[in-house]
């Protein structure tokens, strides 16, 4: 990974990918969420816990991170900084989603087992924990910031024209 | 921003199709998203008017294998083209790792790349990168239109940015595998240093 003109190339290791995950299935069980997910602010999922099958969480994700990026713009068209909240409600599922620092949100999909109180209790407390562990990541990703990605060193072009070979 | 996942070995690349309303950005989405495998594909989301305008974005994830070990995902955005939605564009613009200029090659639509292009170079500056140090692509669309004006001109209406160009009709799919292959190994091979 490296710095690129003030874009920042996140990497989650190992270690801190599954002390989210830890994190995360712990808000599921205490929530009674279905599923719960940590998404970058670009639309990036970072980890997620719970029952995803079913769900396309590439497109949940991308669809969360640009939900909150148009509301954080309204926000600033009525003279708030942000909403750092969002909720869905459906008559099935819900969606309650918070910001997590300025890069990354918490989404948590929960059904009528589960309260909004509750949903909001636990994500509020996972995260100030989340943002321990974020900070590890970002602070590695400083650290490393002049190193390649790793996996792509050595990459040929011909490599990546494989990738289109279908 | 490539989000590279090392514990689920992925690595995500956020690339983002630009240029003015009706170049064809949607149109490109659309062909990859019907010529590709289905096991390279998710499903493709259009946030749109019901004229079909885009409004917000379109999306379409393409997961095409594994490099070194890694799965290598591509996210396809396109943005808004009408002038109004700039704070649109500019959201979609955010963590972008390549980005394709999709021209329109109709005579009556020179100012309107030219408009569009600028918009994107501004953007980019509001997010601390600039073209070419970003990946980015030309694609010089709709080159079967009976009365498209040269390339060398829509090239010079947009200030001769010097990025990689190809000629492209995306309605019937010509060229648009090529913009993104070229696009994706720019972008993969400027992260490999």
């Amino acid at each position: 990974m490296r710095l690129r003109e003030g874009v920042v190339q996140l990497a989650v290791y190992e270690e801190e990918h599954r002390a989210l995950l830890v994190l995360l299935r712990r808000v599921r069980a205490d929530a009674r969420a279905r599923s719960v997910l940590l998404i970058d602010a670009n639309g990036q999922l970072v980890a997620a816990a719970g029952d995803t099958a079913g769900l396309d969480v590439t497109s949940f994700a991308s669809l969360a991170a640009s939900n909150l990026a148009a509301t954080a713009s309204m926000a600033r068209l009525v003279g708030e900084d942000d909403f750092t909240i969002l909720f869905h409600q459906g008559a099935r599922d819900s969606i309650h989603i918070s910001l997590v620092g300025e890069r990354v949100l918490l989404a948590v999909i929960f059904g009528a087992e589960a309260s909004l109180g509750m949903v909001r209790l636990r994500a509020r407390r996972a995260a100030a924990e989340l943002q321990v562990v974020l900070d590890r990541v970002y602070r590695r990703t400083e650290l490393h910031g002049d190193r390649p990605v790793e996996p792509l060193q050595g990459l040929t072009e011909d490599d990546v024209d494989g990738l289109f070979s279908f | 921003m490539a989000f590279v996942n090392y514990s689920t070995k992925e690595i995500n690349v956020k690339l983002v199709y630009c240029g003015p309303g009706l170049s064809g950005k949607t149109t490109n989405l659309k062909h990859l998203y019907a010529r590709a495998p289905d096991h390279a594909k998710g499903r493709l989301i259009s946030l749109a008017t019901e004229t079909e305008r885009t409004l917000f974005f379109d999306f379409l994830p393409m997961s095409l294998g594994t490099l070194k070990g890694f799965q290598v995902r591509f996210h396809l955005y396109t943005v808004p083209g009408q002038v109004f939605y700039g704070a649109s564009r500019k959201l979609i613009l955010k963590g972008v790792d390549g980005v394709v200029f999709v021209a329109d090659s109709h005579p009556l639509r020179l100012d309107a790349n030219a408009e569009s292009f600028l918009d994107l170079r501004r953007n980019l500056e509001e997010y601390g990168t600039s073209l070419p140090r970003l990946p980015g692509v030309v694609q010089y669309n709709k080159r079967d239109l009976p009365n498209a004006v040269a390339t060398a001109e829509v090239r010079r209406a947009l200030g001769a940015p010097g990025l990689p160009e190809f000629e492209a009709v995306a309605s019937s799919g010509v060229g648009v595998f090529e913009t993104l292959k070229s696009l994706a190994r720019l972008t993969l091979v400027g992260l490999r240093t």
